[in-house]
């Protein structure tokens, strides 16, 4: 695979923020943006091409692990270890290369239904890889000329609404250890959810008949997380949240500045202070800084979203999590034993 | 270093300069607030610290230039809002850079974006040394 | 919206590329090199309005005309002083962030050797060290033709055998650049040489005639 491919591979799915600070990990360079980065590498150093396996496995790393919408199954024992059996006669004998398959998103491997392309064994677990076409709005500027003319003069710019496609990789994961199976969507920050849910059900179909019989079915609940990780102070910083108030309101608050904390917020606080009841949260997004050294960190961030709705049912359900600017495995590992956490917690409580 | 030791500092090596007087009393709006509203000031607010709660003006760029200054008391930082109003705090690096070419790179789609004044907003920020002067 | 008037685009709408907007620049500076772009834009500024009021300035002394080109960089929010001990002492210096220091020699031209003895010294004062590396030379100057003295000073510089090199002017001939190497710490100093035209006289049309150089 050639770096130059990896690259431009990189470009259509990872995040600029989350690529540069890979590159910049790997001592490798960067231009201002994917377009200078690109060029950059149309004629590679040596030391460029050599890490060109490195860059391949980030890439592959990101399709595991990178803007993912997470939802996760607690099975029974014997569920589980039937389905790593299962698995483990699928396992790629060579590594998975994805950024060819990135970059093609026409030719007749582009099925809209998710294809298994790779089952690979990673630190921590195994992982089915499921590969499919998905489309993403995106905003185009149109010609006025070509679009209203001079028929308005109150028009400023024309826009339309394009779906662009892009190649999906959803990946269910089995854990080495534990009875927690996970079944982590592809969710690029523009896609629409709708087009998530349908896929979800595909995903489950498709890996149903891959490993004989149907096992992720049943969601685990995650919102009493939303309490549980919002109340932790210890629990990264919290950069938004929305909230009903027992005085029938719903708020929402977001953080503008990268470090700082709602938790610590005085406006937010004081609002909060002037409640006689505590606030009912449905919706939260925590964000964690691990260091990739000491100038820079990875800034993977984690959000639990419901509805205003949900949060005054009796038995409120919510059957995923988002998971965003992970640079690596180890930064989505972070965050998601961070929910194993509260989970465990919750589980024993409920016991 | 007191605040009232900082005042006398600034009027000492700005003596003569209208702004000197203006930054004194954007330090002593900043020091009646609790730290933790301090962690994003636009120009814009700190406009509203001066008596006339004037809108922005050269003799406040003054004012900010001699805080921001050798005196460092505040840090200036950018905030990129995109064509979705997405917000996004851009690294140090990436504001200087789009101060000198007026070109961003957006954080998520590492797109240029062009006109890079038009979207973002400076936003200013106590330093250790002023928390540790208004103790 | 709602934040339209906090963006960098609407701060410098309202600053309208007066004072205002030179002091923005430099407190968003943030290297060196900008920071001694900025201190020459402010110098600019500060001159310019001298030579439109130069009706007003005629008879000041070196010290009166130092002392204005301080008031207006510290009017700007620089943190600017006159006559600091600074290695000796230098006529003008600016402080910044991260150590920068940018100093200047300002000179009533009266000699060459005058000039010459301005140059030298602001080579000796300066530290040479990042961030301190960048001087000006201004000088004021009553008499007629500026330019001329200008091109003399810079060739006599260029002779003088301190190994300067002169830098082609970029338009504007009342400006040069020149860089030699610092003694001490042996990295390049870059120095700009700018000098003030302050002559004036009412004159009338027939005298003004009679006072042109002949061709």
């Amino acid at each position: 695979m050639s770096i130059t491919s990896t690259i431009l591979g990189m470009s259509k799915r990872i995040p600029w923020s989350v690529g540069s600070l890979i590159l910049y990990s790997m001592g490798l360079p960067r231009g201002r943006g994917w377009e200078k980065t690109i060029e950059a590498y149309e004629e590679p150093t040596k030391r460029a091409s050599k890490a060109a396996d490195d860059l391949e496995n980030a890439l592959t790393e990101h399709a595991l692990a990178g803007e993912k919408l997470v939802r996760l199954y607690d099975l029974e024992p014997t569920e589980i270890a039937a389905l790593r059996e299962a698995l483990k006669t699928h396992v790629s004998e060579v590594p998975l290369e994805l950024s060819q398959l990135i970059l093609d998103t026409n030719s007749d491997v582009a099925s809209a239904a998710p294809l298994l392309v790779g089952v690979v064994v990673v630190p921590g677990g195994i992982a089915a890889v499921y590969s499919s076409i998905r489309t993403m709005p995106e905003r185009e500027a149109l010609s006025m000329d070509e679009t209203i003319g001079e028929t308005r003069d109150d028009v400023e710019s024309v826009f339309a609404m394009v779906n662009v496609p892009y190649r999906a990789f959803d990946v269910v994961f089995l854990p080495a250890w534990g009875t927690r199976a996970e079944l982590r969507m592809d969710f690029p920050i523009s896609a629409p959810q709708e087009s998530i849910a349908l896929a979800v059900n595909q995903v489950e179909v498709a890996f149903a008949e891959d490993v004989g019989f149907e096992a992720l079915s049943s969601p685990t609940n995650l919102f009493p997380l939303i309490d549980k990780m919002y109340q932790d102070t210890a629990e990264g910083i919290v950069v938004e949240l929305h909230f009903n108030t027992t005085a029938g309101s719903t708020h929402s608050a977001r953080t503008r500045r990268r470090s700082a904390n709602l938790r610590t917020d005085p406006y937010h606080n004081a609002g909060v202070k002037g409640l006689t009841a505590p606030i009912q949260p449905f919706s939260v997004t925590i964000r964690w800084q691990l260091p990739v050294d000491a100038k820079r960190n990875a800034l993977p961030e984690l959000t639990l979203h419901s509805g205003s709705a949900e949060r005054e049912k009796a038995n409120p359900f919510l059957g995923t999590f988002v998971v965003r600017r992970c640079s690596s495995i180890s930064d989505f590992d972070h965050v998601r034993d961070r929910i194993h956490h509260h989970l465990d917690a919750e589980q024993s409580d409920a016991a | 270093m007191t605040i009232g030791e900082l005042k006398e500092e600034i009027l000492g090596k700005w003596e003569g300069a209208p702004a000197a007087a203006l930054s004194v009393c954007i330090i002593e709006y900043l020091a009646s607030l609790p730290a933790e509203e301090l962690k994003f000031l636009t120009f814009r607010s700190l406009a509203k610290a001066t008596p006339s709660k004037m809108v922005v003006t050269a003799e406040l760029a003054a004012a900010v230039n001699i805080l921001t200054g050798s005196l460092s008391l505040l840090d200036v930082h950018g905030l990129l809002i995109d064509e979705y109003e997405r917000e996004y705090d851009l690294d140090d690096d990436e504001f200087a850079a789009a101060r000198t070419t007026n070109s961003v790179v957006h954080p998520e789609t590492g797109q240029i974006i062009t006109n890079a004044a038009a979207h973002i907003v400076p936003y200013f920020v106590p330093t250790d040394r002023f928390y540790r002067a208004i103790k | 919206m709602t934040d339209i008037g906090d963006r960098l685009s609407a701060i410098y709408e309202s600053l309208a590329g007066g004072p205002g907007a030179v002091s923005f620049d430099f407190l968003l500076s943030a290297t060196h090199a900008e920071r001694v772009s900025v201190v020459r834009n402010a110098v600019d500024f500060i001159v310019r309005d001298h030579v439109q009021t130069r009706n007003l300035r005629q008879g000041r002394s070196e010290d009166q005309l130092t002392i204005d080109v301080v008031s207006g960089l510290k009017g700007m929010g620089f943190r600017a002083w006159h006559d600091a001990q600074i290695g000796g002492h230098t006529d003008i210096s600016v402080e910044g962030k991260d150590g920068f220091l940018w100093l200047c020699e300002a000179k009533k031209h009266s000699t060459y050797e005058w000039l010459l003895e301005g140059f030298v010294q602001l080579g000796a004062y300066c530290p040479g060290l990042e961030g301190q590396d960048a001087a000006d030379i201004l000088i004021f100057h009553y008499a007629v033709d500026s330019e001329a003295v200008m091109n003399e000073w810079i060739s006599r510089l260029d002779s003088a055998g301190l190994d300067v090199q002169i830098l082609p002017h970029t338009g504007d001939t009342l400006t040069r650049f020149s860089r030699h190497k610092h003694l001490a710490s042996g990295r390049t100093l870059e120095f700009r040489h700018k000098i003030v035209p302050l002559h004036w006289q009412t004159l009338k049309a027939s005298k003004a005639r009679a006072k042109q150089p002949k061709a």
